[in-house]
Formats: structure tokens, C-alpha cells, sequence
């Protein structure tokens, strides 16, 4: 189903908490990636928007940042209002592309975990090999649900 | 079709609808549910319409699998990430906690109508913009405040006569031990649970070395388990039920199958940097069989591209992955290996073995990249050169260390040329052609393969039961 519509008519109202991380690594996992950077920042316009810098552990993830989401209540009945927060994640770890992901949804009391899986960089850059890669955070080549 | 349904190891799921052009991309079961339910549903939903709802996904899922839908149409997926054909998936998408762990939990259930072997084809829609005849996902919300439980919430929209099918035994690693390990516990199953922590901790350091790995589950123990939950976000509380066993196996089975892969190795007469003419379905020979393991490396970074087996036979699993990493790259999609292709393939099989953390690519030297390098020469060839000097100068005295710069200055030089002379051989003093480059890589393999071998670091390493499943 839909439920993380593009069309809600209000955004949200960001009187709550909710919880975000991320966890960077390469090679489906295998391998996690420490001193990424990863930005977190508000996903709309807002005045408490929010922007954050995390560094990513040995095991490759961020501490869990604090941001400001609905209640956890507003998504218990179908609504105009959008019941989650949105926040665009990017991350960065020289040798790899740079890693982008948009309008993510946080909810209130609920954590949310960001898998980043980075591809490290051809050997001679500069080459013109800029791949396509599934999940690379681009919303219109990911998200191809039709309904 | 099986006798009767198991987990999958994996699911590969289809990015598009059935007959469109997308590419497929394999993931865990577990993992694959965690994506579809963070995508079906909200999070925030009271636990027992997550459950219900989890349940179906799974169980809709299985169907598809047991039934071998997709693959009797031809098709080389299981599933598809379309919502009018089967359930939702995004892939790389974010995953919530409360569902992880549910998920872990359950991923080895699922409900089917009483007298039947086959998981239910449980279908479900939103209920509010779409109704049909099965679950109503917004439904579920009202019947869990009023108390129903999953199963109860389940049979009112399935009918009473479905029933839960739990324990379901797990491909890919062998099942979880009957009773949940904990301090005290010990034999065989504790002894795989050690083997696999260690493994595992070698690449994730914030989980301690178990010491002894006795197969007796001690303090030690305890404390891995415990930072392998709060680093997989399950309940750290130090006991391993199902649901730590099975993401156990699923991060071992994952990081043991890139280290099988560097191993495997490719020593540097394997190489020829130049094709002598393009590859294509039908070929064999120790050519195919390089591409083949460079096209097995990339595909462990690369999602879009399907792991193949290294053969040395040319195959239309090979022209699959060959075209999908065309596709990826931007290339011509002909499934023909020419020497564009097989340059990009080089690039990126390189790229990777530079650019990841260096302990996951000692001993997995790069071929020589087919340009000589000299005084003068720079770039990424050059760093690792000097990379590989400095690693042979910890154990060779007579060679001395150079700064890792990606210039080959004079310092690069003279280490070059008291190689040469230390190992015999011929040619051109402080110069790096492919006998050199040869050489030297030689040198740095066995000089750290000796060391794994003398380490001796992982008890047990070899007692695993991959593969009994």
C-alpha cells in the first residue's frame, strides 16, 4: 500500500521525538565502514529544521540522533496530515561515491536505521564510469511502485 | 517444488514489474521482510497489527517462492518489488527498529489453511483507497487496540481455519539449537555460536574475541553476544534464541563469502590485462575464468550484479552478469565481454580491492595494470606499488620503507631497485614492468599468507555446518 504518499496535504507537526541512525558499510555488509561522515538534515522547510554531522564506529554506525518527529499516534488512523517527519541523509568516505538518500520517514518513539551501502570507487577515476546502482538514494530510479 | 516450504536463504527480488526491464537484486529473507513491512505499513502501529500484518507479508512471500511463481514463467526472480503484482520493496531503504526485531523473531512462521502444506497466498490492501478479499491493512490498527492478538486479527479476515506454522527449518547454515543458549550452556551448537563471533568480530572489532572457544558458554561469551545484538539491534540481554541465532548465520554467512572470495585469489600469471579477443556465451579457458572472479568481486559490492560461479565456462549466467554490469556501467548491454568492457570490469575490480579498509585486502594484490611504472609515473598503481614495498620491508631489512605518496620519486626507486637485486631479478634496474610487478606482489602474498597461517588466530575456524541445511 501507499501509506508514504508524496501528496499529503499538511506536513507534519513536529511536536515529538523520534530516533535516527545509520549503519555505513560496503559488500552487503561484510565489511563496515568507520570515519564516514554522514549528514543528517530536515527534509523540508521549516524553522526547527535540524542539521546534524555524525561520524560512523568501527562497526561502521552512527550514534543515534535525537530529532524532532509527530506523535507516535498520528499514524494509528488514515489522514491528511503527513504522521512522520522527513530527513535527507548523504554520506561521505573518500575512495567511495558519495551516498544520498531523500525525504526519509521518521516517526515519533520509533527508531529508525539507515543502511548505507557504499560502492568504493573504480581505479582510475575520471573515466566516465558513472554506474547506475539500485538504492543509490536517487527517489525517482528507486521508488517504482506504480499504485 | 519442495515437499515442504523452508526459509530461503535468499530472495531475489525483481526491481519492477514482472515484464519490465529492471534489474534484480538478491537479499536475505529476513532481510527482505524488514524491507517490504517498513514499507507496507507504519511502525508506530500497536504490536499485534504489526505482527498480523508481518505474518502475511511473510506468508505471501513463501507462496510466491514455494510455488516457484515467477520461475515457471522463466523468469530468474522470485518476487517483484511491484505492489500490483506482489508487495512492496525499496530497495537500500531505511528500516525500522520495533520491525527489525519483530522480524528477527518471526521471519521463520507463517500462517496456511488447515490441511494444506503451502503458505498462504495472504493477500492484503490498504482497505481505505483499495479493499479486496483479504487483509485490510489500516483494519488491523482498530482490532489491535481492541485487543485481539495477530493470529485473532489474522482468521477474521482469512477465516478461522488457518493456522500458525512456527519453527520452520532455515536454509543456508543449519537451525537454530532447540533450546536458547545462555551462560552455562555448552557443546556443539555453543562451539559454531564462538566460531562464528570471532569471525564475525574480525570484521565488526566492537565485538570482543571469545577466548577460550571452548564450546562452553562463558563470560566471554556473554559479552560478545551481547555487543553483536546491540550492534544488530536485537534485545541485548546476552542469551541467543532464534532470532540471534539466525542473524548470527546471516552476518557470518555474509562476511565469510567475500573472504572465501579473497582467498580464492588470483595470482598474477592468472592475468592478462589486454584480451586477445572479445568473450562471449559458449567460450572457456583460463581468460573466462578470470573475468569470471572479477565479475564474482564486483558483484559482492554491487547489487545489480548476480554472483556466478568461476568455472572457466562461459555461460548464460556469466552473460547475465556480464550484461547487468554492462547496464550498471552505462555500457552497450550485449552480454559480450569486449575490451571496453573488460577495461571497466579491471577499473572497478581494482577500485575496490584499493579503496576498501586494507585489512580486508591484504593478500589480494592487484594484477599489473599493463603501463610501466618508473621515475616520474603517479596514480593509485603507483601507491599500491609502494604499499606492497613497505609491507615486504617490515620482514626484508634490505629494502627500505617509502612514503606512501602515489609518486614514484627516488625513494620508490631505490626500493625497487634493492628488490631487484635481493630477489634476483632481471631487467632494468628501478623499474616496474610486469615481471617486476609480478614479483613483488609474488613476494607480498606469501609473506602474508605465511603470517595467517602462523597467527593461528581462530580456533575452530574450519568447524562450521555450512551447507547442511
Amino acid at each position: 500500500m501507499d501509506l508514504y504518499k508524496d501528496d499529503f496535504k499538511y506536513p507534519s507537526v513536529n511536536n515529538w521525538v523520534g530516533y535516527i541512525k545509520a549503519r555505513v558499510f560496503t559488500a552487503n555488509g561484510a565489511i563496515p565502514l568507520p570515519d564516514a561522515t554522514v549528514l543528517i538534515e530536515s527534509g523540508e522547510d521549516r524553522n526547527d529544521s535540524i542539521s546534524l554531522e555524525l561520524k560512523t564506529d568501527e562497526n561502521g554506525e552512527t550514534p543515534t540522533a535525537e530529532v524532532p518527529t509527530p506523535t507516535a499516534a498520528a499514524g494509528d488512523a488514515p489522514g491528511e496530515t503527513r504522521p512522520y517527519a522527513v530527513y535527507n541523509i548523504e554520506a561521505y568516505l573518500p575512495g567511495y561515491y558519495p551516498y544520498q538518500s531523500l525525504s526519509i520517514p521518521v516517526f515519533g518513539d520509533t527508531l529508525t536505521v539507515q543502511p548505507i551501502g557504499l560502492i568504493p570507487l573504480p581505479l582510475y577515476d575520471g573515466n566516465e564510469v558513472i554506474p547506475d546502482l539500485p538504492g543509490d538514494g536517487n527517489p525517482d530510479a528507486d521508488r517504482t511502485n506504480e499504485s | 517444488m519442495p515437499n515442504t516450504p523452508t526459509i530461503p536463504e535468499s530472495v531475489t527480488v525483481h526491481l519492477g514489474r514482472p515484464d519490465q526491464a529492471a534489474p534484480n537484486v538478491t537479499v536475505s529473507f529476513p532481510d527482505y521482510i524488514k524491507n517490504v513491512a517498513s514499507s507496507e505499513i507504519y511502525p508506530t502501529w500497536p504490536e499485534e497489527a504489526i505482527r498480523a500484518n508481518i505474518l502475511s507479508e511473510i506468508s505471501f512471500a513463501l507462496n510466491r517462492i514455494y510455488t516457484e511463481y515467477y520461475r515457471n514463467q522463466g523468469y530468474d526472480f522470485d518476487i517483484t518489488s511491484s505492489t500490483a503484482a506482489d508487495q512492496s520493496f525499496v530497495f537500500g531503504r531505511e528500516i525500522y527498529g520495533n520491525i527489525s526485531r519483530i522480524v528477527d523473531e518471526i521471519f521463520n512462521s507463517y500462517i496456511r489453511r488447515r490441511g494444506n502444506v503451502e503458505p498462504l497466498f495472504a493477500v492484503y490492501c490498504d482497505g481505505i483507497e483499495v479493499s479486496c478479499d483479504g487483509l485490510s491493512q489500516w483494519g488491523t490498527v482498530p482490532l489491535a487496540k481492541n485487543g485481539m492478538s495477530a493470529m485473532e486479527i489474522l482468521k477474521t479476515y482469512f477465516g478461522d481455519d488457518i493456522e500458525l506454522v512456527t519453527d520452520v527449518p532455515v536454509g543456508g547454515g543449519g537451525s537454530a539449537p532447540p533450546v536458547p543458549l545462555r551462560e552455562g550452556s555448552a557443546g556443539p551448537f555453543v562451539e559454531i555460536l564462538q566460531t562464528r563471533l570471532n569471525r564475525i568480530s574480525t570484521n565488526y572489532p566492537l565485538i570482543p574475541k571469545i577466548y577460550p572457544a571452548s564450546g562452553v558458554f562463558g563470560p566471554s561469551t556473554e559479552n560478545a553476544v551481547k555487543a553483536f545484538q546491540s550492534a544488530f539491534d536485537l534485545t541485548p540481554d546476552g542469551i541467543v534464541g532464534p532470532a540471534t541465532w539466525y542473524r548470527i548465520q546471516n552476518v557470518y554467512v555474509g562476511v565469510k563469502r567475500l573472504s572465501d572470495l579473497n582467498s580464492e585469489g588470483l595470482t598474477v600469471e592468472e592475468i592478462t590485462t589486454t584480451l586477445p579477443e572479445s568473450l562471449s556465451r559458449g567460450d572457456s579457458g583460463e581468460i573466462v575464468f578470470i573475468a569470471q572472479y572479477y565479475l564474482s568481486y564486483v558483484g559482492e559490492f554491487i547489487d545489480s550484479i548476480p554472483r556466478i560461479r568461476i568455472d572457466g565456462n562461459f555461460g548464460i549466467l556469466t552473460e547475465n552478469a556480464v550484461k547487468a554490469f554492462q547496464e550498471t556501467y552505462g555500457l552497450p548491454v550485449t552480454g559480450v565481454i569486449d575490451a571496453v568492457t573488460w577495461y571497466y570490469i579491471y577499473n572497478v575490480y581494482s577500485g575496490i580491492v584499493e579503496n576498501i579498509p586494507q585489512n580486508y585486502t591484504e593478500g589480494v594484490t592487484v594484477p599489473f595494470p599493463g603501463i610501466v611504472l618508473e621515475i616520474g609515473s603517479e596514480g593509485n598503481a603507483v601507491r599500491l606499488l609502494q604499499n606492497y614495498l613497505n609491507y615486504i620491508a617490515g620482514s626484508f631489512s634490505d629494502i627500505p620503507e617509502v612514503p606512501v605518496t602515489g609518486y614514484f620519486g627516488s625513494q620508490t626507486e631505490n626500493a625497487v631497485t634493492q628488490f631487484q637485486n635481493l630477489f634476483g631479478i632481471a631487467g632494468d634496474r628501478g623499474i616496474v614492468t610486469g615481471l617486476t610487478w609480478k614479483a613483488i606482489t609474488d613476494v607480498y602474498d606469501d609473506l602474508y599468507f605465511g603470517r595467517i597461517a602462523a597467527e593461528g588466530q581462530y580456533p575452530g575456524y574450519d568447524l562450521t555446518l555450512d551447507g547442511n541445511a
